[in-house]
């Protein structure tokens, strides 16, 4: 039934036949793939990240570069991209991730702002101005030159990633890192190596966020920095937290409904980034946990209400 | 040697205005442990203010620095009781309250894009271009004035700190908040002071700051990482870490702008940040805070 209902979901795009409608729906299991990266990070070790926008841009630029500029296979650009992306995120995890709550979340802030330089002012991810010329691929024999196709491409990879996602929390690296995250100290104790476990968890979902910068760029088929700046990693924060930070569904939500409202203020022009902090700003005031709250809070009134 | 003299003073004056944005940031999360993702486009702000006040419409310097003090002290309260305080009410997750603040910051940022102008702006300095030549090596006058007035107010906070009713309850706040609350001191007040005073101090420094750059809405974000870089090296929370990292801030990045280029101070100041962090997790003066309000 639910099954059916997501699959039905899913289709909408493809049957609308609309361009921009599959557009935003790319865009939006994108965002999927990113909010349930950073939600597995954030959700379930409790460690921050603001720099999910960089791994990610790493991941785009090096399948940009290794597959429409040097001829490599997709896959395999795609997956040098998000090994990349995870390198970056293990050399500098080792010293960062021993820090703690407020000092994490700046030094990523400066990590993602740091390497927002590197994009703008390097070579090889052709400045400011970015890579052009980006041509969908053909897999088997079968074409994604068109935005239906390779939507399909994106969906397939999204519930690929859920999959892992799920795998990863149930796993032992995943009761570690809840142990990690309700007391660091007592999962010492009790043998938990605390950094070893968030490095590891830090390097995979961001390999996560490279794929899905890879993802990305062949769907716009043009990279610039704007796209892997700061505000793409707080866009992804608030799709976490709008959904509810420890469910997949819940990312899923999140990501759909900050796509949309995204798209929507594309059209109001100069005002949009003043809607935007506002919207961010209500959404935080009063869903502070996200969607899921609601049905938790309802769940919860009405088991209370029989109590009484 | 002339040019490293030179360097000197260039990184005191950078220095001293991420000096004074750390310690705003330290103000306000000393009491509330909110970390103020806005407070660099208040810096911003300052500047844009500075340059409507001063330099387009002419006020006297004094005058200017008064506006501007009034007007951000006003725009810190309003992020208080706007954005902070409804999310504190619901013992909203710090993340949701970070997030909050960056609304925040979009919000101010596009505010002054609109209101002032999209452009940079070259702000006028109050004592003039020419520069001192004192032993052989030209300073910009500039450089007095940021470096003057920073001690000014720093020697005002330190007052003000440690020397007050006002200073004792926030000490006090920042210590233990649920036993300041038990005492009788109304935090939530405090917390509306600290904002306040969180956007007064920046704003100065985005004042200070505007003639040796530029004002232009878009520098807040530049700012923020600085002055929350700056916090973090000297330790969060702590005022002489504030001073301390402001200065290794501007001289890192004077050092950058000197020998290297000026495309590479955000790199820069991130590879300072974790060597620093590397040898001390909790920053220069950081460890007593740090054991207080550095778990997650």
């Amino acid at each position: 039934m639910t099954f059916a209902g997501v699959l039905a979901v899913i289709a909408i795009p493809l049957l609308s036949g609309n361009g921009y409608i599959v557009q935003v729906a790319s865009l939006a299991a994108i965002g999927a793939i990113m909010a349930v990266s950073l939600g597995v990070l954030y959700g379930h070790s409790g460690q921050l990240s603001f720099a999910h926008a960089a791994f990610y841009g790493v991941g785009a630029y090096t399948t940009v570069v290794l597959h429409t500029q040097h001829g490599l296979n997709f896959f395999l650009s795609l997956l040098v991209g998000a090994g990349l992306s995870g390198a970056v995120a293990f050399v500098v995890g080792l010293p960062t991730l021993r820090l703690r709550g407020n000092y994490l979340a700046i030094a990523t802030m400066a990590l993602q702002l740091g390497i927002s330089e590197v994009f703008v002012n390097a070579k090889i991810t052709g400045g400011s101005v970015g890579i052009f010329g980006i041509v969908r691929p053909t897999i088997a024999g079968i074409s994604l030159e068109s935005p239906f196709a390779y939507y399909v491409l994106l969906v397939i990879a999204a519930v690929l990633v859920i999959a892992v996602a799920h795998f990863l929390v149930h796993s032992r690296v995943g009761r570690g890192l809840a142990a990690i995250r309700e007391d660091e100290t007592a999962a010492g104790v009790l043998g938990v190596d605390a950094i070893w476990y968030k490095v590891s968890i830090f390097t995979i979902t961001a390999m996560i966020a490279g794929l899905a910068g890879g993802l990305f760029a062949y769907q716009l088929e043009y990279v610039s920095p704007e796209s892997f700046n700061l505000d793409w990693s707080i866009a992804v924060l608030s799709m976490v937290i709008i959904g509810g930070k420890k469910s997949a569904i819940g990312a899923v939500l999140g990501a759909v409904i900050v796509t949309i409202v995204t798209q929507l203020l594309f059209s109001v022009g100069e005002l949009q980034f003043l809607i935007y902090g506002l919207w961010i700003i209500v959404i935080m005031i009063f869903l502070p946990d996200g969607l899921i709250s609601i049905w938790q809070t309802a769940g919860r009134s009405t088991a209370r209400g029989t109590n009484l | 040697m002339v040019s490293f003299v030179e360097v000197v003073i260039t990184a005191a004056s950078f220095g001293a205005a991420y000096a004074l944005l750390a310690l705003s940031i330290n103000v306000i999360y000393s009491t509330s442990t909110v970390l103020n993702f806005a407070q660099g486009e208040f810096m911003m702000l300052g500047g844009m203010l500075g340059w409507v006040f001063y330099s387009a419409l002419g006020l006297p310097y004094w005058l200017a620095v008064v506006l501007i003090a009034g007007s951000m002290g006003l725009v810190g309260l309003a992020e208080y009781l706007l954005v902070v305080r409804p999310l504190l009410v619901r013992r909203a997750a710090d993340i949701a309250i970070m997030i909050a603040t960056f609304g925040a910051a979009y919000v101010i940022r596009t505010t002054a894009a609109l209101g002032m102008g999209r452009v940079e702006r070259p702000a006028k300095p109050p004592l003039g271009q020419a520069p001192f030549v004192i032993g052989g090596v030209p300073i910009l006058p500039q450089s007095f004035v940021v470096i003057g007035i920073t001690c000014a107010v720093l020697v005002l906070a330190w007052w003000l700190y440690s020397r007050t009713t006002l200073g004792l309850a926030l000490r006090a706040a920042a210590f233990d908040p649920d036993g300041a609350q038990i005492v009788g001191i109304n935090v939530d007040r405090l917390n509306a002071v600290t904002f306040a005073g969180g956007g007064i101090l920046a704003g100065i420094a985005g004042l200070l700051i505007s003639p040796l750059s530029y004002a232009s809405p878009w520098f807040g974000i530049t700012f923020a990482i600085s002055g929350f870089a700056a916090a973090i090296v000297g330790g969060l929370g702590s005022w002489p870490g504030a001073v301390a990292g402001g200065l290794i801030l501007g001289l890192a990045n004077a050092l950058m702008l000197r020998y290297v280029s000026g495309q590479w101070g955000t790199f820069a100041t991130f590879i300072l940040l974790l060597l620093v962090l590397y040898v001390r997790p909790t920053g220069i003066f950081g460890e007593r805070i740090a054991a207080k309000f550095g778990t997650v």
